[in-house]
């Protein structure tokens, strides 16, 4: 028997229904100078109902709701693909270093030397991990950074006159941001099945093979956690017929500081500077999603790009006319470029060996205990080893006793262990992608291994009590549907009462 | 008429074609067509939460989508059979989506459409249909 | 001792080289470079990359406070266009830094995510109060691709393949939106205005699409900005706006959420969506991010429907009146509908978005109402005074709110940034022109002493 948490259950009001008349809580700095006034025409009539509460009323608010949090920081979080490793606190003090958290970005260049230099410095380093010629941190999550790469392919055929390559072709295991990114680019899509044991379909691939493809994207190692055996072969394949090869950066911890994933046979590729890289996920944002390229698709990276000349750093806008644009304001999201800088300075080569070493080793380890568990399969990967994921499928726990996938997600949550992602990859039925990271210890390992084993055999001795959870977190399950139906989406269509 | 079919618990009417991407297809007077998804479809997409349709009288291609049918987490494509206008909306599910569900063959029916061209290359008999969510289920 | 021979990086691992072995062994593995037999060997380095480091704890903070003082973070600073440089109460610093929020990801399981997805509603619901917008997105990343998102959305919504933008615009977000739309076939046309929205042209152009037949119509939106980029706040926009609807033409206004304070709402004039930057509301300037993209609209269900992003909702627990918060309308995103989703987007600026919650319930009412008018204050102040020197036309463009553009007369750009600069100052943005245009920009970080000196030290650049 394992224990379980019970999660803070804070019935705490929305802040706007608490507080009263003459609070507050930051009252910002007066000025001594005269009263202005606005033009009539522009003077607000409509309310104002924003809270009225104190400081310490403010305080309690956020510190009861973040009791109705689970982060890394609280437990086990092994939520395939997200990469939930421990973000360090030193990252977190030095991004608040003045200078770095009160610059503006539009500064004049020497007085931005600080800021241009933590961009050169990640940007030369990602090279050296990526074994690319050229980066870009300028798109701020990964499904930017996606963008921006297929905008890059996009430039390179055009500058080409080779006009006709309008599809990318994609494996059917691919992230949702793959096809949606090559959409928004004014792609065509094609989707290309997974074989039998997970992998590119080399016969499928050759079949949609033709002068009309773009490029060619694929997630390495794939979302199944599995590393592609033929990717060289593949990478040529595209090659062959005139298109490019872009890497999808998500599951980077699997190789990184191992593989360079230009050797593969990439032109380009994204990564995710808050998975791979400890930039916090700051639930759900903000990310970075730099993109590296090899040297004939440089010249279409947004600018500009952090360069030095002697020992001073400056803008180079030099591709500026053959640049695809700018895919931020500014120049991204520097305080998570700065964590990332951060987190492999601390590491260096060796470090980020050993942290891919440690995930791929975690992985396997709670595998070998899952594996094992009566209800769950592993349908893909049979005889290799996984990299720093792998996926299970509850479909005969299903068929057995009606308890699905969600169900068990659901239930996980009753022992403080975050559940994995769930139903995804869509390509395996049921489906529970677990990563752990190297972060977690090897009791927290076991945790996870024995939540499962529990809960898989609750399932056949009491399959509802499964199905009615989670009981201990500050909620139960939610009326989803209604709220589909009829979307509260602010306490103003509340108070509109818009679907009465 | 044909008995109607099952299969596992999904009902399969018999008075009408199907297409293989689970839209039923029903003439009712020559080159008029109502259109909706089948017990399996609805099954499949749970809890149907909204209908997003596009406005009458407009055109659509051979698999263009004329239907957006939304549940929580999937949502399902309608494609038109064959190039065709659409000409009304069941604009009772803008209110009660759920009668998909309840009454996928009959009050759940999604638009009316006219036929702008012979081919019926993509309806398929409830038979064929049948076999088709069989091996879909099995796989 | 090289650096490399450190293992600084073992405080990030869970587990000890002991249990290394030990479990390696109890899998069936000799070694952890056992664990990639299946990759082609050909792929492997056989050796650590070579990067800097590892470093010290110790090493990285020296190291990155002498970087971080390279920046002149401490002159006195009259940049904005977008973002603003303004003061961080330390309650909502100290609140950041919870580890239960910062170290989260997205809510997909709600029930172990109450906190957080209560604070999104709270934002979506003060951002709603401030604008007047019913549906406040969970965030995007910055003014410019909300800017991007909501060109895009206007197009699905009115199948047309064109919009409209006012030119004075921030040339970082035109780029952007040229970025988001034109390698996709999509047209932006730019409207020049002197300082504002030209208004006539921008009619004559949709009264021309619109005499078109209904498929060959091209202008799907217009996209303007209050106050513009030059600072103006445009007359009759109520006017402008009804006149743009009757040509069945939607509208996108870009605000400034803090200037809301005190100016009436894009609900008021009947904008269609609202974007803007969230930077302002409690985050630091940062070097240009994180920043938070704000995309707001009325409620109508077609238009959700083709909203991009995250967007958070209020419900019931199930079997019983309890409220509770989950993520909604999910069908639109691209881990369901692929490549017919809204918008590619799935990392967002969420941890901004709670930010900015917390920071207007911190001000309150009173508080966002002083803010603004104190900007507003310390900006007409300094343009009044900017006025006085001579050669100097301060501001070019009226009636103006925070942000005001200053003619600096026949010195160079270079000239008086070097000037500025050696005296303390970052005077503001270089607007691209034939004389010396730069946008001053106000903070409640100014004092009179400091806008006296900035006064001062013109006074004497423009007598060289």
């Amino acid at each position: 028997m394992i224990h379980k948490r019970t999660q803070a259950k804070w019935e705490e009001p929305l802040i706007l229904n608490k507080g009263g008349a003459g609070r507050r809580a930051y009252i910002p700095e007066s000025v001594n100078l005269p009263k202005e006034t606005i033009p009539d025409e522009w003077i607000r009539k409509s309310p104002l109902e924003l809270p009225q509460v104190s400081e310490l009323e403010l305080v309690r608010h956020v510190v009861r709701l973040s009791q109705m949090i689970h982060g890394v920081d609280v437990g086990p979080y092994p939520l395939g693909s997200c990469t939930m490793k421990y973000n360090p606190k030193i990252n977190e003090r030095i991004a608040r270093f003045p200078g770095f958290a009160d610059m503006h970005p539009q500064a004049p260049e020497q007085s931005i030397q600080g800021t241009l230099e933590v961009f050169f410095w990640l940007q030369e380093t990602l090279k050296k991990l990526t074994g690319f010629d050229a980066v870009t941190i300028q798109p701020p999550g990964g499904a930017s950074g996606e963008f921006t790469g297929v905008l890059v392919i996009k430039a390179y055929h055009e500058a080409r006159n080779d006009t006709k390559r309008d599809t990318i072709i994609i494996p059917d295991s691919a992230h949702g941001t793959n096809p949606a990114s090559a959409a928004m680019a004014g792609f065509k899509v094609i989707e290309i099945p997974s074989t039998e044991d997970g992998y590119v379909d080399l016969e499928a691939l050759k079949s949609v093979l033709t002068e009309n493809i773009a490029g060619f994207m694929i997630t390495n190692p794939n979302t199944l956690g599995l590393f592609e055996p033929n990717i060289q072969e593949i990478c040529k394949m595209v090659h062959d017929v005139g298109g490019l090869n872009y890497l999808d950066g998500a599951n980077f911890n699997g190789i990184v500081g191992v593989i360079k994933p230009a050797k593969m046979g990439f032109d380009v590729m994204h990564m995710n500077l808050h998975k791979t890289f400890t930039g916090p996920h700051g639930g759900g944002g903000p990310g970075s999603g730099p993109v590296a390229v090899s040297e004939k698709l440089r010249k279409y990276l947004p600018v500009p790009i952090a360069a030095k000349k002697d020992q001073t750093f400056y803008w180079d806008f030099s591709n500026k006319k053959t640049s695809i644009g700018k895919v931020h304001g500014y120049n991204g999201n520097f305080g998570i470029a700065l964590r990332a800088l951060l987190y492999i300075l601390r590491n260096g080569g060796p470090g980020l060996r050993k942290t891919c070493e440690t995930a791929v080793l975690n992985a396997n380890y709670l595998l070998h205990h899952v594996r094992q568990i009566n209800g769950l399969t592993i349908p893909k990967g049979k005889n290799v080893p996984c990299k720093h994921e792998f996926v299970a499928s509850a479909s005969k726990l299903l068929k057995e006793t009606g308890v699905s996938t969600n169900d068990i997600a659901k239930a996980m949550l009753d022992y403080g262990v975050h559940s994995p992602t769930v139903y995804f990859p869509l390509i395996i039925k049921e489906a529970l992608m677990i990563e752990p990271t190297e972060s977690e210890s090897k009791q927290s390992l076991d945790l996870i291994a024995d939540v499962f084993k529990e809960i898989t055999k609750l399932a056949y001795s009491d399959p509802d009590s499964v199905k009615n959870s989670p009981h201990l977190t500050s909620t139960g399950r939610l009326d989803e549907v209604t709220l589909a139906k009829k979307p509260v989406l602010s306490q103003l269509i509340e108070k509109k009462d818009i679907f009465s | 008429m044909s008995e109607d079919l099952r299969f596992d618990n999904y009902l399969i009417k018999t008075d009408r074609s199907y297409m293989e991407t689970h839209e039923w297809v029903k003439e009712i007077e020559p080159g008029i067509f109502l259109m909706g998804i089948s017990d399996y479809a609805q099954k499949m997409l749970h809890e149907i939460s909204y209908v997003q349709f596009e406005d009458p009288d407009e055109e659509f291609e051979e698999k263009d989508t004329i239907v957006v049918v939304e549940a929580i987490k999937a949502s399902g494509d309608i494609y038109s059979p064959f190039k065709a206008k659409l000409l009304e909306n069941n604009e009772n599910l803008e209110d009660s989506p759920e009668l998909i569900n309840e009454s996928p063959f009959e009050k759940g029916w999604l638009c009316k459409i006219k036929a702008l061209s012979d081919s019926r290359t993509n309806l398929i008999s409830p038979q064929q249909y049948l076999e088709i969510i069989k091996a879909e289920s099995e796989e | 001792m090289s650096p490399n021979s450190k293992n600084y990086f073992q405080s990030y691992l869970g587990i000890g080289p002991e249990e290394e072995a030990e479990m390696l062994n109890s899998i069936g593995y000799n070694s952890t470079i056992d664990l990639f037999s299946d990759v082609p060997q050909n792929l492997i380095e056989r050796t650590p990359i070579n990067i800097d480091g590892p470093y010290s704890e110790f090493e990285l903070n020296s190291i990155f406070k002498k970087i971080s003082q390279k920046n002149f973070n401490d002159h006195l600073s009259f940049l904005g266009g977008g973002v603003r440089d303004l003061y961080i109460p330390a309650f909502l610093e100290e609140l950041m830094r919870r580890g239960e929020i910062y170290t989260a990801y997205t809510s997909y399981q709600p029930e172990i995510a109450q906190g957080m997805l209560q604070l999104i509603y709270e934002y979506e619901s003060q951002v709603a109060e401030l604008t007047g917008m019913d549906v406040i997105s969970a965030s995007l990343y910055d003014w410019a691709t909300a800017l991007g998102e909501s060109a895009r959305m206007m197009m699905r919504i009115m199948k047309r393949r064109s919009i409209l933008v006012a030119n004075p615009i921030s040339p970082e977000r035109l780029e952007v939106l040229r970025t988001y739309t034109e390698h996709s076939g999509f047209n932006i046309v730019l409207v020049d205005g002197e300082g504002t929205i030209n208004q006539n042209d921008i009619l004559i152009i949709i009264e021309e699409d619109s005499r078109k037949d209904k498929k060959e119509r091209e202008i799907a939106g217009v996209y303007f900005e209050i106050p513009t980029f030059h600072g103006v706040l445009p007359s009759q926009v109520d006017e402008f706006i009804d006149e743009i609807h009757k040509y069945d033409v939607l509208v996108t206004v870009g605000i400034d959420l803090i200037s809301l304070g005190i100016l009436r709402t894009p609900a008021e004039y009947n904008a269609d969506f609202m974007i803007g930057e969230g930077q302002i509301l409690g985050s630091g300037v940062s070097n240009g991010g994180p920043l938070l993209g704000i995309l707001g609209t009325k409620y109508n269900r077609k238009w959700i429907q083709n909203f991009p992003g995250r967007l958070v909702g209020k419900t019931t627990e199930l079997g019983s009146d309890l409220p509770g918060y989950c993520i909604t309308l999910s069908t639109r995103e691209q881990h369901i509908r692929r490549e017919k989703a809204t918008s590619n987007i799935c990392s967002n600026q969420t941890l901004m978005a709670v930010n900015a919650g917390i920071f207007l319930a911190g001000l309150g009412p009173k508080g966002i109402r002083d803010l603004a008018s104190g900007l507003v204050d310390r900006a007409h102040y300094l343009a009044k005074e900017l006025n006085k020197l001579e050669g100097i036309r301060s501001p070019v463009f009226e009636p103006f709110l925070f942000d005001f553009v200053v003619d600096f007369g026949s010195i160079s750009h270079e000239k008086l940034e070097e000037q500025c600069i050696s005296q303390g100052i970052l005077p503001g943005l270089k607007i691209e022109g034939t004389s010396c245009l730069r946008l001053i920009s106000v903070s409640d970080k100014h004092r009179k002493e400091e806008l006296d000196y900035f006064v001062n030290v013109i006074s004497e650049v423009s007598k060289l």
